[in-house]
């Protein structure tokens, strides 16, 4: 399989008035087409901004170099107006919050229409509608009808994010990138999530990176993972590898701590 | 949010007063007796008429009848005016009058109340034309409250647009856009007002002249509502739910008309209802001082214009009702204003 997005020499500092904070230093690695890839990392590792760097929605006091290689275009560069093309129908994007995603006076079914609209020209109401519908059952909503005609604080969590991944999905991008989509919600919804993207990664062809400080959940569900501390990368390697035998010093500690807290448990 | 509206009834009242302002002004033809330019040099400053139900050999109608009156003129050439009770002149309702379009579509005649050809009725007096001040305060109403309305929306248009681009973002847009603002603010209002007429030409036509108003008010009231919508449109981009829109590629225009504007809306209503009085009042006070409207059309500004001297207020009061009117209008769009603030106001709306 051939490489989707590679990210060379990547290095970004935010400025804090005379202050520079690094957040990612000289970051190179590979995507492969219709892999999930996990990234993992603590708070602080830089690996939202990895995201954000590659949608191209770091905020205005970040300084960046390196390349973002999205099928061989550099797209790190690109200006705002190309990158608005890119993103969303290229690279959809899942965040960590489903409550706060959505604009909370607008419905469900509204906003997804205007997505429809705007970005696939679906101008035919009824035909808009089968979309809707479609993407709705395919993660996994049973009612969707009825989460059409939902306001946001109506639905749960779970059932946002089921919503925010089908936003991301009708505009069938070719990456998903999902920063950690399951942080806030609880561990049988959670699993539900998971298994959702393994079934929608073979369903809709999608490369998924999968962005978290779960290494659980990369255990299960990445086919490969890379470690990020302190805006460095570490190493990149399967997980039963990883987890069997890690190289890197940090990745040692992480696992280990990884490992005792679960045994507490 | 309509329940506990219901439950306020100084709000409901003025709602109730302000709706039947906007009515007699859209009906002014049907409501006055006469039409707006009627001048009568029989009944030069009249004073309201004396509406009767008891004649003078105690019987009791019931139906009001008026006196006809005839003046006599003083030592100081005033005209004395005094009702001549051997003539009752019944009011009757529905009567045939001056011909109209009921709002610009139906031909009419038909007038609310009036009296017999032979003799007038001023219920709240006649100006020194011997125009009907009534009626010439139902027209006035239709210039001075549609210019609130138009003025506050036009306002509030760009306002929001700017105002949310400015928040939205921010950087050189924003500090270009807030340093016109400023200057805008930075002029007490009154004086650009004036500063702002007085580039135009004086002579305009009155439909001329109430464009131009509506203009000049727009032009100022726009500033503050920009500057507001930019403090909220600030703290609203940084939420979620603008990047995610954003992630999925949506177009900036979209976003702050979609996203971010729809969440000022509940101050947006709150203000435009609290600053309709101003542009009432501003309008008041061009045309009072006689850069406004023009006679002989009727604004309540320029009704007061006849007042503003000493003498005219001592010999004819009634020529101050206008001013009552727009006390009227001003207070219950204020009281309004207050009371869907108290309703919206989203620290209750959680506590509920």
């Amino acid at each position: 399989m051939s490489d989707i997005i590679t990210f060379k020499n990547l290095g970004i500092r935010y400025r804090d008035g005379h202050k520079a904070l690094l957040a990612l230093d000289n970051v190179t690695f590979s995507v492969k087409e219709k892999e999930i890839f996990g990234i993992v990392g603590e708070s602080g590792s830089g690996k939202s901004t990895l995201a954000f760097a590659l949608l191209g929605l770091l905020p205005e006091n970040a300084v960046g170099a390196g390349q973002i290689f999205f099928e061989e275009k550099d797209i790190f560069s690109l200006p705002e107006s190309r990158m608005r093309e890119i993103r969303g129908r290229q690279l959809g994007v899942i965040f960590q919050e489903p409550a706060s995603s959505f604009n909370p006076v607008l419905s469900i079914g509204y906003q997804f229409r205007e997505l429809l609209i705007h970005k696939m020209q679906v101008q035919d109401a009824a035909q808009r509608r089968e979309i809707m519908l479609s993407y709705l059952k395919e993660v996994g909503l049973k009612d969707p009808l009825r989460i059409l005609d939902s306001y946001p604080h109506q639905l749960s969590g779970g059932q946002l994010q089921r919503v925010a991944i089908a936003y991301a999905l009708s505009l069938k991008p070719k990456v998903l990138i999902a920063d950690e989509p399951t942080s806030s919600l609880d561990v049988t919804v959670e699993s539900q999530i998971i298994n959702l993207f393994s079934y929608l990664r073979d369903k809709f062809n999608v490369t998924i990176i999968f962005i978290t400080h779960n290494l659980d959940l990369v255990g299960v569900l990445c086919d490969r993972v890379a470690v990020l501390y302190k805006g460095q990368l570490r190493e990149i390697q399967e997980p039963a590898a990883l987890f069997a035998a890690p190289k890197d010093p940090y990745t040692q500690e992480l696992i280990h701590t990884f490992s005792q807290l679960t045994q507490n448990e | 949010m309509m329940k506990e509206f219901r439950k306020n009834r100084l709000a409901v009242l003025c709602l109730l007063v302000l709706l039947s302002l906007y009515g007699l002004a859209l009906f002014a033809d049907f409501f006055s007796p006469y039409a707006y330019d009627e001048e009568d040099v029989e009944h030069l400053w009249s004073p309201p008429a004396k509406i009767h139900l008891i004649d003078r050999e105690h019987n009791i109608f019931l139906k009001p009848f008026i006196y006809k009156d005839s003046f006599t003129i003083d030592e100081y050439y005033r005209r004395i005016y005094r009702e001549d009770r051997t003539q009752a002149v019944p009011i009757r309702f529905f009567v045939r009058g001056f011909s109209y379009k009921l709002l610009g579509l139906f031909k009419s005649d038909i007038h609310l109340f009036g009296v017999a050809d032979s003799s007038k009725i001023f219920i709240l007096g006649a100006d020194s034309k011997g125009r009907d001040l009534f009626t010439r305060i139902l027209y006035g109403a239709r210039i001075s409250l549609s210019i609130g309305l138009i003025g506050v929306l036009i306002s509030y248009g760009i306002g929001l647009l700017l105002g949310g681009i400015a928040g939205y973002y921010g950087g050189r847009v924003d500090m270009i856009l807030m340093r016109l603002v400023e200057m805008i603010m930075l002029v007490p209002g009154f004086y650009l007002m004036l500063a702002l007429r007085s580039s135009f030409p004086p002579n305009l036509s009155s439909t001329q002249v109430y464009v131009l108003l509506i203009v000049i008010l727009s032009f100022i009231g726009w500033a503050s509502i920009a500057r507001v919508i930019r403090g909220m449109a600030l703290s609203l981009r940084e939420n979620e739910f603008v990047y995610a829109a954003k992630s999925l590629g949506l177009r900036d225009l979209q976003i702050i008309v979609r996203h971010i504007i729809p969440h000022t809306f509940s101050y947006a209503i709150v203000t435009i209802v609290l600053s309709i009085p101003g542009y009432i009042l501003g309008e008041a006070a061009l045309s009072m001082i006689g850069l406004g409207i023009q006679e002989p059309q009727a604004s309540w500004g320029n009704l007061l214009s006849s007042a503003m001297g000493i003498v005219n207020i001592k010999l004819f009061p009634w020529i101050l009702t206008p001013g009552l009117f727009i006390i009227a209008a001003s207070m219950c769009f204020y009281v309004l204003g207050e009371t869907l603030r108290d309703i919206i106001d989203p620290k209750r709306k959680i506590s509920l």
